[in-house]
């Protein structure tokens, strides 16, 4: 999930770890902009903010939710249904990121 | 009286503050000038920054670690702005080298950003790279370069060696890739 970050990082771990922590965090403001955006039916801000958690998920790697973000500025499906399920799979793949990056936190503290 | 225009109309488009800051009368732009103080680094206004300049400009917070992490090994000012307002009010005010700026921004387009910067003779030497992750492929980096005046066009996520390349070509500087875990273990002394 994070190869380029590992290049980057050249084995600084603490960088790595700030980025990551930075991506989720981030992430969540996302989510919560997003589901805002869907109360409001508001769908040029709800795709707005797929695209930016889509940007920063394609920069960490995190490559299925940057999947997902790229469908939803795409879909022409802008039913409240459609956008609620898409934003149900994004909070999925988040989680599946966040346990993936405390995995990866405990495997950097155990080596 | 707005911290971010400087006026209180930060709604309106940005041809038409750029209109209006070209015909405002001194007493307002001095006036303004007081505002532009408080919203940038203190470094920009009491001394000059170590040239070249660059301003990177966008909304995910994740660039803003990997590219100075990236430039590591560049010897000058780097400038953060998270949209496209402000990258655009401290990109009139410090006059960088080099802005590189997401496409799609919130407030200001990266683009129009670009073209805001090259259509002033005030600004107009400022490089300009566009990054973006959604265009893709040649139609849009010709299109960015053509319509909106920028020198470059990276597509994200951001490559190491290609934005170390761009910034060596338009700024005419060498930039080593730091061995950041050399440079650590320099640090600890060891």
């Amino acid at each position: 999930m994070i190869a380029d970050l590992r290049d980057l990082s050249d084995g600084d771990e603490v960088f790595l770890r700030e980025v990551l922590a930075m991506y989720l965090r981030q992430s969540n403001e996302f989510v919560t902009a997003m589901r805002a955006a869907l109360r409001a039916n508001n769908t040029d801000l709800f795709k707005f903010s797929a695209h930016a958690l889509g940007g920063s998920s394609l920069q960490t790697g995190a490559m299925q939710v940057a999947n997902i973000c790229h469908a939803i500025q795409c879909s022409e499906d802008t039913t409240r249904v459609a956008l609620s399920a898409a934003l149900e799979t994004v909070e999925f793949e988040l989680e599946r990121v966040t346990m993936a990056v405390a995995q990866e936190g405990w495997r950097a503290t155990s080596q | 009286m707005c911290g971010k225009c400087g006026s209180c109309f930060c709604n309106a488009s940005a041809v038409w503050k750029r209109d209006f800051w070209r015909d405002a009368s001194t007493a307002l732009i001095e006036r303004r000038k007081g505002i532009i103080d408080e919203v940038l680094p203190p470094q920009f206004v009491e001394t000059h920054p170590a040239r070249p300049v660059i301003l990177l400009v966008d909304d995910d917070k994740v660039v803003h670690v990997v590219v100075p992490r990236v430039l590591a090994g560049f010897h000058g000012t780097l400038l953060h702005a998270y949209d496209g307002a402000e990258g655009l009010l401290m990109a009139q005010t410090v006059k960088p080298d080099l802005v590189i700026t997401d496409a799609l921004l919130p407030k200001i387009d990266g683009r129009q950003i670009s073209h805001f910067l090259k259509d002033s003779s005030d600004t107009c030497r400022s490089k300009v790279v566009v990054m973006t992750a959604v265009y893709k492929g040649t139609h849009y980096k010709a299109e960015a370069i053509r319509k909106f005046g920028a020198d470059e066009f990276l597509e994200k996520p951001i490559n190491a060696d290609r934005l170390r390349l761009v910034v060596e070509s338009l700024l005419h500087v060498q930039i080593r890739s730091v061995p950041q875990r050399l440079e650590r273990q320099l640090a600890a002394g060891q």
